[in-house]
């Protein structure tokens, strides 16, 4: 799978063959105008191509992000609760927007029991 | 005491809005990150908002930000023309009833629910939630022929020097 970098915004992707894991990790700024453009077909690429493997979403690093960015990550979560896939979603305790933003992601974990959102 | 006030005329471009962005960083680099990422996350949302929904008669036309920065308040106010479109009476139905409801979180992760059960729903239109559930700020509109202005207001509680 393929690592992205679009304006400052750049995703690595790590599989983990020892811990059947896929690892997305985000990184920079994400403030494009329509990011889902580009980040949903990369995001449903990853999910078509993981398999068995779980799958952590690494958002820590990511610096900043507009609003923009929030639904292709909403349909990424989407889609991979289609594929029954395990998710884990990391952000950091200490950046107070990521808190706020990413913990109320909960909210798909009520219907969606693979879905995990911890904070690092 | 500090106080700070900054006007900036804005062209209509969207890397124009990243160039305010850093801006306001550096003006509150002495500030708590706390506060410098919410005013970072206000201005950008509300910017965002004016390119956006702007209709095709004034997309030509500047976007006016106001930032006034005290020991006891945040204002930012972002100011552009408009028309009464169907965006227009959006807009001034999320903020009329962003100020009617007391929780914010609940409006935030209505509005996120809304995305996750319509694939089709292309316009993610969760700025203006972000901006009272994360950021902490009051938001109001005022309006006159031509124009309207979005105003972002938050109390605090920041020594400044």
């Amino acid at each position: 799978m393929n690592n992205l970098s679009f304006n400052k915004l750049n995703i690595e992707v790590k599989e983990e063959e020892e811990n059947n894991l896929v690892r997305v990790i985000w990184s920079g700024t994400s403030d494009d105008i329509s990011p889902s453009k580009i980040l949903t077909p990369f995001l449903s690429n990853i999910a078509d191509k993981i398999g068995t493997k779980k799958l952590s979403i690494e958002l820590y690093d990511l610096e900043f992000m507009n609003s923009s960015t929030v639904p292709p990550i909403v349909q990424f979560i989407k889609y991979c609760s289609q594929k029954n896939i395990e998710i884990l979603i990391l952000y950091s305790s200490s950046k107070e927007w990521q808190k706020f933003s990413f913990k109320s992601f909960e909210t798909f974990a009520i219907v969606y029991k693979n879905l995990k959102i911890n904070a690092v | 005491m500090r106080k700070t006030f900054l006007q900036i005329e804005m062209e209509p471009t969207w890397a124009a809005i990243s160039n305010i962005r850093e801006t306001l960083g550096e003006i509150l680099s002495s500030s708590s990150v706390s506060i410098r990422n919410s005013v970072q996350i206000t201005a950008t949302e509300l910017l965002e908002n004016a390119m956006k929904y702007r209709s095709s008669k004034t997309k030509n036309e500047n976007i006016k930000l106001e930032f006034n920065f005290n020991h006891e308040t945040i204002d930012i106010k972002v100011s552009n023309n408009f028309e009464r479109d169907d965006d227009f009476q959006r807009l001034i139905a999320t903020v009329h009833k962003i100020k009617h409801e007391s929780n914010p979180k609940a409006l935030y992760e209505e509005r996120l629910k809304e995305i996750y059960d319509n694939d089709e729903d292309k316009q993610n239109r969760l700025g203006l939630f972000r901006i009272i559930h994360e950021c902490g700020f009051d938001l109001n509109c005022l309006q006159d022929d031509s124009q309207i202005s979005v105003i972002a207001n938050k109390r605090i509680k920041e020594k400044l020097d």
